[in-house]
């Protein structure tokens, strides 16, 4: 099940991807998904190997955002050039009320099930 | 206004606020000639390096001397001065003090002895002070005037360098900066914060524009708007504009409409095209209100040019709208002019015009009736074969009750607006429009389902989200009584179902959690936000629908295990309360006298209600949250259980008391004992001992009675 909103500069109507539609629920724009989650808590993710997770509470066209409660994940990968290796590991933050510039944002989706 | 005229007499003022007064004066008085200029004849006195020519006294000093007292021998000047010593001004002799006391020589040139200078000295003293104040300030006086004179003159050492044209040349560029094309949609959220602040300043002026915004903690964000407003509702700006006007007058009636930039006060209604105003010019009108009009006159003045210069640019932009591309005649392309609304955009993205969004739209269920016949069907089913999709069907459902409740608010806003005649025809208008849209929100909220047919109801599902609870009082506000009835009869015949009940019978097993915090969350917002709406409702109506409420709610609901809850232990209260008042009132009830019938059945309710009840009593309570802070909270969380059994006791007859008292009585003798025990703060201690009185009371009896 696609819940994730993939934002691209072209617009169409998206339709339940389950297939049902009725009339009131018919989604006109993506960015009416986003609409959807407002107050809801939601995964986004950033360039720069970022990653938010946090309450939303406003956003534009832009999809500059305005994130509550928001916790950050960079992922860093360090090259060993003498070995040939690379490590991986994550840097975590929390920040209570965070605005986010629209230009960064890859996705945006309510946060996986599993976490 | 200068510290001169009050205070101590010589204008060098000892507090801080007058220092900072001081110097404040004298930073604004540099930026402007006129107001240095003012500045400079309030203080007259104070003027530097000038001074009045009787108070030049420095050369006076003439000794009297002849030539033959000075030629021929030792001029003895310090003899000659104690003989003259009368004759130096007055301010001399302060100077030269020190010398003269050291003489030890009166009148006559007589040696002193030690006892007699002393005594000389003390009489000086005396009379340099009884000589009043102003015999010792003079050196202080002297003083402080350089001292403020050297800061005056670093402050204003680089003074006009613009001129007054220059300056207004620079302002002009940066106000227009500022112009808006639509300043009542631009900051719509600026002014509705400052009116919700206003409103806690002063209430009774913002009344009728403050009533509807939002009663909850977070006001909803509209800027989740997607696209320009521009493309949404065009005439939702433009009524917008309206409102912003009124708002206005409303606030500053006292002020003079000329200084009014936006529009003249009296157009109503016009369809003339939107016109560039000022954020900036109602800023100023209220930064002035706000600062009072005992502000001193610099400040003012200077507001008033920036407002004159406003008006200016504004009218000038009037004159000639810019627009923001521009296209040469024969040249390929648009120049786009960017400016603060207006900004660069990295994607250029085409936005669909919403008609024909709308009229896809409409078409699908004309094209496919069978289909939306069996969407109702479906969601019944549909929760459990598609979770994801139901949920954003209630989403979906949250936000257009959000935007239609907006859209009612602002249709609300409007209306103060309307001529007080109900026949024009833009008072139809609008009210057909008014009723179009209430009538929207109400299919929305989907409050009048029949409730057989799908599980968990719709309005249920609606409700257990945060936002959907947030609304319902703001729509409420809107609906007609029937309407409320609808809602507060769904409400209660799935009272089970709703998420705060399911919570509050087992939240309490990890009380520190995140879990539990957010549902106790839930639980506080839905009695701050649901309920308050529905109780007014019941304490307002007849007994035969409370009776069938009650009835409704003990038949679809398990009681026992409801009533751990505290919504619906809030909701027995008020049942039972507003049963048994009417029971008794009987003829204040609408001046309609309760019929018998109605007052037996709500007696009969009364007992299906305490059979169920009983021998469950005690779970009321809510388990201690945390055994250490247990007794700590408690008196609030208990509350409601108290309120409730206090409720149940007055109606009760006597064997029913018997059988309350017997299950309650632990319950009862374990919080006066720990009231009356001394471990606990004054206060929680009496709230504790309040509340068990609650009950108490009710039954004739009181907690000091209890013998422990």
């Amino acid at each position: 099940m696609t819940d994730t909103a993939v934002i691209s500069g072209t617009t169409s109507t998206i339709s339940n991807p389950s297939g049902s539609t009725t009339g009131a629920s018919m989604v006109e724009e993506p960015l009416d998904l986003v609409r959807l989650s407002l107050d809801e808590r939601i995964y986004v993710k950033l360039r720069g190997d970022r990653e938010l997770r946090g309450r939303l509470h406003a956003y534009d066209q832009h999809l500059n955002m305005v994130l509550g409660e928001v916790e950050e994940t960079i992922t860093i990968v360090d090259v060993n050039e003498e070995l040939n290796t690379q490590s991986v590991h994550t840097v975590n933050r929390k920040v209570p009320m965070l605005f986010v510039r629209g230009d960064g944002v890859i996705l945006v989706s309510p946060p996986s099930r599993s976490s | 206004m200068s510290g001169s005229f009050f205070g101590t007499g010589f204008g060098f003022p000892d507090d801080a606020i007058a220092l900072g007064r001081d110097s404040f004066r004298h930073m604004e008085a540099n930026h402007d000639l006129d107001a240095r200029l003012e500045n400079m004849a309030l203080e007259g006195e104070e003027l530097g390096g000038q001074l009045d020519e009787n108070l030049d006294n420095f050369n006076d000093e003439t000794f009297e001397a002849d030539v033959k007292e000075i030629s021929g021998k030792e001029f003895d000047f310090q003899q000659y001065a104690m003989q003259h010593q009368a004759k130096v001004p007055q301010q001399q002799q302060q100077q030269h003090s020190q010398p003269m006391a050291s003489s030890g020589q009166l009148d006559g040139g007589r040696m002193m002895t030690l006892a007699e200078v002393e005594a000389q000295m003390v009489q000086q003293r005396v009379q340099v002070q009884q000589g009043g104040r102003r015999m010792a300030d003079p050196e202080v006086i002297a003083q402080r005037r350089e001292a403020r004179l050297n800061r005056q003159m670093e402050l204003s050492k680089y003074d006009n360098m613009m001129s007054r044209h220059d300056k207004d040349y620079i302002i002009r560029i940066q106000v227009s900066q500022l112009l808006t094309d639509d300043p009542a949609a631009d900051d719509f959220y600026c002014h509705m914060y400052q009116l919700s602040r206003g409103a806690m300043f002063n209430p009774g002026v913002v009344q009728t524009v403050g009533r509807n915004i939002s009663g909850s903690a977070t006001p909803r964000s509209s800027a989740g708007t997607p696209g320009p407003p521009n493309a949404m509702q065009g005439d939702y700006q433009h009524q917008q504009q309206h409102q912003q006007q009124h708002q206005h007058q409303n606030q500053h009636q006292h002020q003079q409409p000329e200084h009014h930039p936006n529009r003249p006060p009296n157009s109503q209604g016009s369809n003339d095209s939107r016109r560039p105003g000022s954020s900036l010019s109602h800023t100023m009108h209220q930064q002035q209100q706000h600062l009072g009009r005992t502000h001193r006159s610099n400040t003012q003045s200077s507001m008033a040019r920036m407002q004159q210069q406003v008006q200016r640019i504004v009218n000038e932009a009037r004159r000639r709208p810019k627009a923001a591309h521009v296209a040469a005649e024969g040249a390929l392309g648009k120049i786009s002019v960017n400016s603060a609304r207006n900004p660069k955009q990295v994607i250029q993205v085409q936005q669909r015009s919403h008609s024909g969004s709308i009229s896809l739209h409409s078409d699908i269920p004309k094209h496919s009736p069978s289909t939306h016949d069996l969407g109702g069907i479906f969601s019944g089913l549909g929760d459990t074969r598609n979770p994801a999709g139901e949920r954003r069907k209630t989403l979906r459902s949250i936000e257009n009750v959000y935007s239609a409740v907006l859209r009612l608010e602002q249709m609300i806003r409007e209306q103060v607006r309307l001529p007080p005649n109900t026949d024009h025809p833009a008072v139809q208008n609008w009210l057909s429009n008014y009723t179009e849209a209430k009538e929207k929100a109400w299919a929305e909220l989907d409050a009048s389902q029949p409730i057989s047919n799908t599980y968990p109801h719709p309005l249920v599902r609606f409700l257990s989200f945060s936002k959907g609870k947030r609304i319902v009082p703001r729509l409420v506000h809107h609906l007609t009584i029937d309407q409320v009835l609808a809602l507060t009869t769904t409400v209660i015949a799935n009272f089970e179902t709703l998420d705060v009940c399911r919570f509050g019978s087992f939240s309490y097993s990890a009380a520190g959690s995140l879990v539990a915090m957010r549902q106790r969350e839930e639980t506080d917002l839905f009695l701050h936000a649901v309920m308050p709406p529905t109780l007014a409702f019941l304490s307002e109506t007849s007994l035969q629908i409370v009776n069938g409420l009650f009835a409704l709610f003990m038949e679809r609901n398990n009681i026992a295990w409801v009533a751990r809850t505290r919504p619906a232990l809030a909701f027995l209260t008020v049942l039972l309360g507003r049963s048994a008042a009417l029971k008794q009132a009987g003829a204040h009830a609408f001046g309609v006298p309760a019929d018998a019938q109605e007052v037996y059945q709500a007696a009969e309710l009364y007992n299906h209600l305490f059979n169920s009840l009983r021998g469950n009593l005690v779970s009321i309570f809510p388990p201690p949250s945390s055994p250490a802070l247990g007794h700590a909270m408690s008196p609030m969380e208990d509350l409601h259980a108290w309120q409730f059994l206090a409720t149940l006791a007055i109606g009760a007859s006597v064997e029913q008391q018997h059988t309350l008292v017997s299950e309650v009585r632990e319950k009862v003798l374990e919080k006066v004992v720990l009231a009356k025990s001394g471990h606990l703060p004054m206060d929680i201690a009496t709230a504790l001992t309040a509340n068990v009185n609650l009950f108490l009371n009710a039954l004739g009896l009181d907690a000091s009675q209890v013998a422990t």
